[in-house]
């Protein structure tokens, strides 16, 4: 089974993804991708916790998703990626993970961000990372839920904020 | 009704999606009349980590011998995750999951005359009995 669902999201596991993206994809695996997250097991187990009764959750770091265990769960599974912020996907197509689309589904207004679409807040970082996945080949897709629009984010990214 | 019996008034905070918190509350003040002591915190626009400040500020605005209640709606959405996460120090802080309204005229029904450790259960009971299937 194909990676079903990449997702920029930093609430991660939350109403959206268990209801709105889960309730149609139905997952049964998880991968929450973040260095930081694994540092903090009190504040992961909160997420493992809120996955979808159906599926199981796990907090796994960028080294640990590109190793070949991860692919393989991957494709056993019926497989969300959920990534707190832009870094995480773009390491991992760096390190030769095979992400053909990423879904941009909430990255929420921060000091320095500007709105490119309501549930989409940008800096020029988050930019030109998002620039660089593009050029590596990943679609980028802006859509907070399966129902609404789903809008190609890269002719927001060309210009400066 | 009996007379007030607590010492501390315990300050209810809905932290919700999108505005459901202000409905509810809008729609216990038509019930029970104005309240005081009662906030709303939606999660429009805040990320997780976000909105977990912003409860942890409005935890710390309330007088520090005041309890406070935190409803969120889903336990395993954003607010539920928020509410967790929230670092609240060595006030007293008590997390409901599943809001509903029965639930909340039950908390402003009885907050001013039932110890928060009776009132608790029955907000668990009451929201729980609210919903029946037929």
């Amino acid at each position: 089974m194909p990676l079903l669902l990449a997702r920029i999201d930093d609430r991660l596991i939350h109403g959206q993804v268990v209801h709105g993206w889960g309730g149609t994809l139905r997952p049964t695996w998880i991968g929450i991708v973040s260095d930081a997250l694994t540092r903090e097991p009190a504040r992961a187990a909160l997420y493992v916790f809120a996955a979808p009764e159906e599926s199981r959750a796990e907090v796994i770091s960028i080294p640990e998703a590109l190793r070949e265990s991860t692919l393989q769960t991957i494709r056993a599974e019926r497989s969300f990626l959920l990534f707190p912020s832009v870094l995480e996907p773009l390491r991992l197509k760096e390190g030769g993970f095979p992400l053909e689309e990423v879904n941009v589904g909430g990255l929420h207004h921060a000091p320095g961000k500007s709105a490119v679409l309501p549930y989409v807040y940008l800096d020029q970082g988050d930019r030109e990372k998002l620039l660089a996945l593009s050029r590596l080949g990943v679609r980028l897709v802006a859509q907070d839920l399966p129902t609404n629009p789903a809008h190609p984010l890269e002719p927001f990214l060309q210009g400066t904020p | 009704m009996n007379p007030a019996s607590v010492p501390h008034r315990p300050v209810g905070v809905l932290v919700t999606h999108a505005a459901l918190g202000k409905e509810l509350l809008r729609t216990v003040e038509g019930i029970l009349g104005a309240q005081a002591d009662a906030y709303v915190l939606s999660n429009d626009g805040y990320s997780g980590e976000a909105l977990s400040r912003a409860i942890e500020e409005r935890v710390h605005g309330v007088p520090v011998e005041r309890p406070v209640v935190l409803f969120t709606d889903l336990a395993a959405g954003s607010c539920g995750i928020a509410t967790r996460r929230a670092e609240c120090g060595a006030r007293v802080v008590r997390k409901v999951t599943g809001v509903n309204l029965p639930m909340l005229l039950e908390f402003f029904h009885y907050r001013d005359t039932l110890p928060l450790e009776e009132l608790l259960p029955r907000l668990e009971s009451k929201g729980k009995a609210g919903i029946t299937v037929s």
